[in-house]
């Protein structure tokens, strides 16, 4: 019996990969082409981008000499497919701006930064999400239910780059004034330290918020179902009724918000690094889009694509194996 | 508008929408929800001080957001400047309740284009199915599967700053949880045996969904917009701060911020003063949002309090 | 002919007054290390391939490249400036001031110990020459080398073999390994300013043919350069120097560690909590408080910076085709004002050339001075009035909106003029609207930074060839004036047709000169030994002596 469960499980797990990954292909296609026609219209080429402070002009020799260079005399669609043809080799091409080097070393330089964020986000998110959530409900209606209902109002609805600035306010500016310069947080920069807290602070606000409230109602939910009262009334210990009746139920829920979690994840990492100024993934590319570097915005757009799918592939494997009422379409 | 954020919340609102409800039972529900009354009262305070700010600008009463006062230059709260001025000397009272018609508009009038492009396209998925359903589903898959932000900022640095390239580039990105929603109700609709009963008295497509469809999908489709507001604020609150939203020197909160932040060590409350009418504002329409989520489907009511 | 012996540099500053107590001291930290800043991550290490010499982006180039000259220590108005040796010792020119020959130091290295030659220089500057190059500091070059020109202005379809030719003509020899000659298309006595500029810092031929021209100043261990410091190690956050050991010369300094980052929020804190030695603030208006605050007395270094503001007018499009109006606007602005609110940290100054500088001319500054009446009448002569000056914008950058939004109000109360403010975030945006000529009037942080103490670097701006030059405004006069005063020889006559075009320049008016900057450092006092120039970069005093610098016990 379990054997065959399994097995049929494995082809359900390998059908849902294949068609996952043949869906790669033209969300991919769709999402170059998108950027790349956004990126021609608008205004200025990657020449006319100073980094700031004073211009340092290019003679128009110069300029023509980049442009043949880069085949930026081309019509844009053909540039496209130049670009398709050198992407489907898994060749995206040099910057623009950081002469020489490729964008697949520019993007896996800055990767890291952004997912050390996500993943120690995700690790705050998690535990704290579901802990107080469940904590609220067990205590219902008490001051602990009613702090954790008022925070995740709060934090699910201040924005994320708000809380950022208020945080720098507070743990930086404030901190230094009130210890004389003794203490504070860097602002700033990234490193495996005390750079961290603030950002991952503004990053998991929301989305801590969120869980603890979705976690709140559905254990809320599960202790009023009819088979956690036979339970009680069995005269089963509280404790075995909770982790097996209720959380058990409880987590259905919050699973399926993983992959919902995962994108707004990113999203947030690219509001994060902006406001901290983290040289991650979104730093580069917020940088990119102001300096038309364009094979850099089309190589994050594409590394962002393929990460918001396999992240929700393998929360979908993983839904394969919580609960068959989740069970992706 | 980092829908994500709204995704999320209404993510949690996933199950068969409800019948019809009677509007006054919802109101009645709806009003039983403190922090939803709390906020509808603060919503409506700032949508009348954004109201009635150009009125005061007229009777002398509140600075022009725009006029540069060099004789008082940072000026800290006092008598002349309420909320004191920035480092061009503009009143930082008057910006705020300007930056409100800004951010309300937006956050309001984005919805409505939302409504059309997503409403359109759900009732169309919905209503003729098929290939064309398909079709369009895949197409929200893909918006869906994507970060809307990195769309967003680089459909704003092509338009450059501008009040209706926001709309564009927002509601371009963020159709799509819509369209899904609509598409969702008017599957679940056309089902039921009113829909079946006025088909066969001969009723026409069109007919059909004017008089049942777009009425009984309203509950869940309010709901959703009512997080889509504050989420719209955000966006247009991050894209100023970021650059590529709104030109200078509009009095938007977003702005607002990003030239606080730039003076945050010697006038914090330059960047405390939008931030806090920013925060509020989303604040209380999540509130509203809660309200409303709970009164339209008074199940999850029943199970959450 | 006119030679100058340059010994070893290096002269320990004295302690200014104001700047704190700069002194060497007699007990030093173990770790001589300087924590400084960079705006950006440099986009590339190769000399050539780095723009505007003192720009804080860029300015980590002269750390690790050493020119042929430098600025002497020390001396502290740029009018009394003059060059020291660098990689050359000595120097000469030729009677007609056509030829310049540069001797080598012999114990000049590369930091891999090689030692620089003649032909590394020949490679450099060829290569800088090149238009396949495509070097944004390619221009003094060009314009002073024989043959610079021509070369530099071949387009992309000529076939190489040409282009070879052309950079075979240039007036480039070494002579020996120890001697580099240097031949002018026209005499130039700023040439030796040219000479001090790192883009034309030796390039090895072995290197870049080994690693390739695109790659090889990407990695540390192939940035083959001859600076006092070598490149150690490229971070996304920052970049980090250790002394070169082969250096001709004693380099004190062990470390040297340049973080990035445009916004001053973040490095101030840095400041604040001892993690960076060397700072320019917190950032827009905060930074008068952190002036008088006495946590910091003697922490501040601050000057004159070579440097203009101003506001260019578009002269290829009405209303402002007319010079009449160009001035009626030039002289609407309270320059006094505009320094105190806009631009924060400068002095009002109405001409092109600095004061301290040498072509400075106090006489001219009555030409574009605030004059409300002078303005209304020129505006009245030039035919339009105020009122049918409608829809006119000002088009900015958002980091200069406060000055554009300040102009609009001087505009609007002085000549009743109302014009609107076009702010963009984006700087492509506003580059590719400014050289389209898609605006009327713009504003920029800084019209033209000093690259060295010459007028020319200031006057060929304006030159109707210049790519700096975006006004559209071409005037033949001017070029015959500056370019005669570019190649002559004799400094009385040179300065007198500096000062006709100056004069012109003021009364035609392309742009509006507003305020001459201000820098200013917040530099922990154990930074000691200080020696600054006229000409350091903008991210910290001192940085073309660094080597110099050491840092005391705390």
């Amino acid at each position: 019996m379990h054997l065959l469960a399994g097995s049929g499980r494995g082809r359900q797990i390998g059908s849902l990969v294949l068609r996952r990954l043949v869906w790669v292909v033209p969300i991919l296609a769709f999402v170059i082409v998108v950027t790349f026609a956004l990126m021609h219209l608008a205004p200025g080429n990657p020449w006319d981008a100073t980094a700031h402070g004073p211009t340092v002009e290019l003679s128009p020799t110069a300029i023509r000499h980049l442009d043949a260079k880069y085949g930026l005399n081309d019509p844009w669609p053909v540039q496209l497919v130049h670009y398709m043809a050198n992407a489907a080799r898994f060749d995206f091409g040099v910057s623009y701006r950081y002469e020489g080097q490729a964008v697949s070393h520019l993007v896996v330089q800055s990767l890291p930064h952004t997912f050390v964020l996500g993943v120690l986000a995700l690790g705050v998110i998690l535990p704290l999400g579901l802990g107080l959530g469940t904590a609220a409900a067990l205590r219902h209606n008490s001051w602990l239910d009613y702090a954790v209902t008022g925070l995740a109002t709060v934090g699910a609805s201040v924005p994320n780059f708000v809380v950022g600035i208020l945080l720098v306010l507070g743990l930086s500016v404030g901190l230094n004034r009130a210890t004389g310069g003794a203490f504070y947080l860097p602002a700033a920069g990234f490193g495996f330290d005390s750079h961290l807290v603030m950002p991952v602070i503004t990053l998991s606000m929301l989305p801590v918020a969120f869980i603890a409230r979705l976690t709140r109602s559905s254990t809320l939910e599960a202790l009023g179902r009819d088979h956690v009262q036979a339970a009680r009334a069995k005269g089963l210990r509280e404790r075995t009724v909770i982790v097996r009746h209720v959380l058990k139920n409880s987590l259905v829920p919050v699973v399926t918000t993983i992959g919902p979690l995962v994108t707004f994840l990113i999203t947030g990492t690219i509001v994060v690094e902006y406001v901290f100024q983290i040289p991650g993934l979104g730093g580069t590319f917020v940088q990119a889009i102001s300096q038309r570097d364009y094979p850099v915005i089309l190589g994050a757009t594409i590394t962002y694509a393929v990460v918001v799918v396999m992240a929700n592939l393998v929360v979908d494997i993983a839904y394969l194996f919580i609960d068959p009422r989740v069970r992706p379409s | 508008m980092t829908a994500p954020d709204s995704r999320l919340e209404v993510s949690a609102v996933a199950h068969p929408p409800a019948a019809a409800r009677p509007w006054g039972d919802v109101w009645r529900r709806f009003r039983r929800h403190r922090m939803a009354v709390v906020g509808l009262g603060v919503v409506t305070a700032v949508a009348l001080l954004a109201l009635v700010a150009p009125v005061l600008t007229r009777l002398g009463l509140l600075a022009d957001p725009l006029k540069l006062d060099y004789n008082h230059v940072d000026a800290g709260p006092g008598r002349g400047h309420f909320l004191g001025t920035d480092g061009l000397g503009r009143d930082l009272l008057s910006r705020t309740m300007y930056g409100a018609r800004i951010s309300l508009s937006i956050g309001v009038l984005l919805q409505v284009f939302i409504v059309i492009i997503g409403g359109t396209i759900g009732l169309l998925a919905g209503y003729v199915g098929g290939w064309v359903d398909s079709l369009l589903m895949r197409l929200t898959d893909a918006m869906f599967a994507f970060p809307d932000l990195l769309f967003v900022l680089v459909i704003a640095a092509a338009l450059g700053p501008g009040y209706w390239h926001i709309f564009a580039a927002v509601a371009l990105v963020n159709w799509a949880f819509l369209a899904r929603l609509v598409r969702g109700e008017v599957l679940f609709i056309k089902e039921r045996e009113y829909i079946e009963a006025a088909r066969a008295t001969g009723t026409r497509g069109a007919r059909i969904v004017l008089r049942h469809i777009v009425p009984n999908s309203l509950g869940p489709v309010i709901v959703t917009l009512t997080f889509g507001i504050p989420a719209a604020i955000f966006i247009e609150a991050f894209l100023s701060f970021v650059g590529v939203g709104l030109p200078p020197p509009t009095p938007s909160w977003g702005i607002m911020i990003n030239e606080g932040y730039k003076a945050i060590f010697g006038y914090p409350y330059h960047v405390l003063v939008p931030a806090v009418a920013l925060s509020l504002t989303t604040l209380s329409f999540h509130f509203i949002g809660d309200g409303l989520r709970d009164a339209v489907d008074p199940h999850l009511t029943a199970s959450a309090s | 002919m006119a030679t100058a012996a340059c010994g070893s540099s290096g002269g320990q500053s004295k302690a200014a007054t104001g700047f704190g107590d700069r002194s060497v001291p007699k007990d030093l930290a173990a770790d001589q290390t300087l924590r400084t800043f960079s705006f950006s991550k440099p986009t590339s290490f190769d000399p050539a391939r780095q723009g505007q010499e003192t720009f804080a982006g860029n300015a980590l180039r002269r750390q690790y490249a050493e020119a042929l000259l430098k600025p002497q220590p020390g001396v502290l108005k740029a009018a009394d400036l003059n060059v020291a040796g660098a990689a050359a010792e000595s120097w000469s020119v030729s009677g007609d001031g056509l030829s310049y020959t540069f001797k080598l130091r012999k114990n000049a290295k590369f930091n891999d110990g090689q030692p620089v030659r003649a032909q590394d220089f020949v490679y450099g500057w060829r290569r800088l020459i090149d238009p396949r190059t495509a070097s944004p500091s390619e221009g003094p070059f060009a314009r002073s080398v024989k043959g610079g020109m021509e070369a530099a202005a071949l387009g992309p379809r000529t076939d190489p073999a040409t282009v070879e030719a052309a950079l075979d003509h240039l007036g480039l020899r070494a002579v020996d390994d120890q001697t580099f000659e240097v031949t002018l298309g026209q005499p130039g006595s700023y040439f030796k300013w040219v000479a001090t500029l790192t883009a034309g810092a030796p390039i090895r031929r072995d290197v870049v043919e080994r690693y390739g021209a695109d790659q090889w100043a990407n990695k540390p261990e192939t940035l083959v350069t001859n600076g006092p410091f070598k490149v150690a190690d490229v971070s996304q956050t920052q970049t980090t120097m250790v002394a070169n050991p082969f250096y001709w010369d004693k380099v004190g300094l062990k470390r040297f560690v340049a973080g990035y980052g445009l916004d001053p929020t973040p490095r101030w804190t840095q400041y604040l909590n001892d993690q960076l030695d060397v700072s320019n603030g917190p950032g827009s208006e905060s930074y008068k408080q952190a002036l008088d605050d006495p946590r910091f007395k003697g922490q501040i270094i601050q000057y004159p910076e070579l440097s203009i503001q101003w506001m260019q007018f578009n002269t290829a499009k009405p209303p402002f085709d007319k010079p009449a109006t160009r001035e009626a606007f030039t002289k609407a602005i309270d320059r006094n004002a505009y320094n105190q609110v806009a631009a924060d940290t400068g002095q009002p100054f109405d001409t092109l050339v600095p004061q301290g500088m040498p072509g400075y001319n106090p006489g001219l500054g009555g030409i574009e001075a605030f004059d409300v009446n002078q303005a209304k009448a020129l505006l009245q002569s030039s035919g339009v009035s105020a009122a049918q000056l409608g829809g006119l914008h000002i088009l900015t950058g958002s980091a200069q909106e406060s000055n554009a939004l300040f102009i609009k109000d001087q505009l609007q109360k002085n000549l009743g003029v109302s014009v609107t403010v076009d702010s963009i975030g984006d700087s492509a945006t506003v580059n590719s609207r400014t050289k389209k000529g898609d605006y009327n009037m713009l504003t920029t942080f800084i019209g033209h930074a000093a690259n060295y103490p010459d007028p020319q670097d200031f006057f060929d701006v304006f030159l109707s060839t210049s790519p700096d030059n975006t006004t559209g405004w071409k005037n033949p006069d001017y070029d015959r004036l500056v370019t005669e005063a570019d190649t002559s020889t004799d400094a009385s006559k040179r300065s007198g047709l500096y000062d006709q075009a100056h004069k012109l320049l003021l009364e035609q008016a392309p742009v509006a000169f507003l305020v001459q900057l201000r820098r200013v450092f917040w530099v922990k006092p154990w930074v000691r030994a200080i020696t600054r120039t006229p000409v350091d970069a903008a991210y910290m005093p001192g940085d073309l002596y660094s080597k110099d610098i050491v840092i005391a016990k705390h």
